[in-house]
């Protein structure tokens, strides 16, 4: 069998076995999804190494302060790891996780609201079409109505109006135009799936 | 103090990632990469520890059992994605690669048709619709799914979107933008609220330290 031709096999074979036993047989699934985790496992694994590989020979080789940086990083989590599983640290991971990971994912996540402030004003700058009007015009909307339903500063006749209108926007409209792109991209993932499913695409082989 | 320590270690690495509201500066390429040697070593870690490390127990444990047995087909399959690194033995990793593959195709297959497709097609709002509603939402969803054709006719050697094809496709895109406006303004309103929460915590932190 060529070099091509039993990737391909396995592909379908081990796609089909999934699919009967996820249909069927729900052994058989337990089995491959297992299989399919540990594997996926060990190829986060590598993954993870080779960041570490290609940011060490950055630091040996083009002595870059910020690779430096992310390789001490790594350094010091997989030695704390080694430390907590000898019982000379307790909780050494867990700690860096909690004073490190945590504030830096949260305060990435709350810069959100700079990123996206400072969008939709190039947005409105850059690009005036009907469409990123209407984007705009929406999410203002929105934006005031919610600002209006939380305060009782403003009178009932000048709140409820907005209410209605934030109503009819998400029962109605956004209800289509989510359903409308969850349907979609179903679509495009079983597309996908079954031209993988029948060998019509060959990712593996590239 | 330990808590002080890892509250100002927390502090410190919020102003840098804040930064970067003035422009992108060395501060904030020195926060994210911690952020990324940390996390990617945190995960290494978590995967070693609840995945790979119980393998290699129940493999240690009862080598000729069963299910200890069954273990050498990933394994295998394992030793062949490392040798992805030998360009003169790269292809035999394809088929690891292939497997992974062939697994998730079929996972995805059927977890777009039960898990996304039949719900959204069968399912009734959680809110109270009156018929006339329903119907208009279901339109509006056909209408933002036909939005996204890209095939018509040859007219004037030229392709062309039919008149009521254009007509159905300018509705839907305009229900697109409506949605995605929408989306917009929740994301905004989670990153205020996250930002606002994430200030306060410092500030009350701070208060519970000095007091």
């Amino acid at each position: 069998m060529s070099k091509r031709k039993l990737p391909l096999a396995i592909a379908i074979a081990f796609g089909f076995l999934t699919l009967l036993g996820l249909l069927f047989m729900p052994d058989l699934s337990h089995l491959l999804l297992g299989w399919a985790g540990f594997l996926a496992a060990v190829a986060l694994l590598l993954g993870v190494l080779n960041l570490l590989a290609v940011h060490f020979g950055r630091l040996v080789n083009g002595r870059n302060v910020y690779s430096g940086v992310l390789v001490l990083s790594m350094v010091v989590v997989f030695g704390l790891a080694i430390t907590d599983a000898l019982s000379i640290t307790e909780n050494g991971v867990t700690t860096v996780f909690n004073w490190i990971q945590v504030p830096l994912e949260t305060a990435l996540a709350s810069l959100l609201a700079f990123f996206l402030l400072f969008a939709g004003f190039y947005m409105l700058k850059r690009q005036r079409s009907p469409g990123a009007i209407l984007f705009l015009l929406t999410a203002v909307l929105l934006l005031l109505s919610q600002a209006f339903t939380a305060t009782t500063l403003l009178p009932a006749n000048i709140r409820d109006p907005f209410q209605q209108v934030q109503t009819i926007i998400n029962n109605i409209i956004v209800t289509a135009g989510m359903r409308g792109l969850l349907i979609g991209i179903a679509l495009g993932a079983i597309t996908l799936s079954l031209r993988l499913l029948l060998g019509l695409d060959q990712p593996y082989n590239k | 103090m330990s808590d002080l320590v890892g509250l100002l270690i927390g502090l410190i690495l919020t102003l840098f990632i804040y930064s970067y509201v003035v422009g992108d500066n060395p501060l904030y390429r020195l926060a994210v990469h911690i952020l990324v040697g940390v996390s990617a070593a945190y995960t290494a870690v978590v995967v070693i520890q609840q995945i790979i490390v119980p393998v290699a127990e129940q493999i240690r444990q009862n080598p000729t059992d069963r299910t200890s047995l069954m273990w050498g087909v990933p394994v295998f399959l394992a030793l062949l994605l490392l040798l992805k690194r030998l360009p003169s033995l790269a292809w035999l990793g394809n088929n690891t690669v292939a497997m992974l593959l062939g697994v998730g195709a079929a996972t995805a297959l059927l977890g777009a048709f039960t898990g996304t497709l039949w719900p959204q097609i069968t399912a009734v709002p959680g809110f109270n619709v009156s018929p006339f509603q329903g119907l208009l939402i279901a339109i509006l969803t056909i209408m933002t799914l036909l939005s996204f054709q890209f095939s018509g006719q040859i007219k004037n050697g030229q392709w062309q979107l039919s008149t009521w094809q254009q007509g159905i496709t300018q509705i839907g895109r305009a229900v697109l933008m409506i949605t995605f406006g929408a989306l917009f303004a929740a994301l905004l309103n989670t990153g205020l609220i996250l930002l606002g929460s994430r200030l306060s915590y410092y500030l009350n932190q701070f208060l519970q330290q000095l007091s």
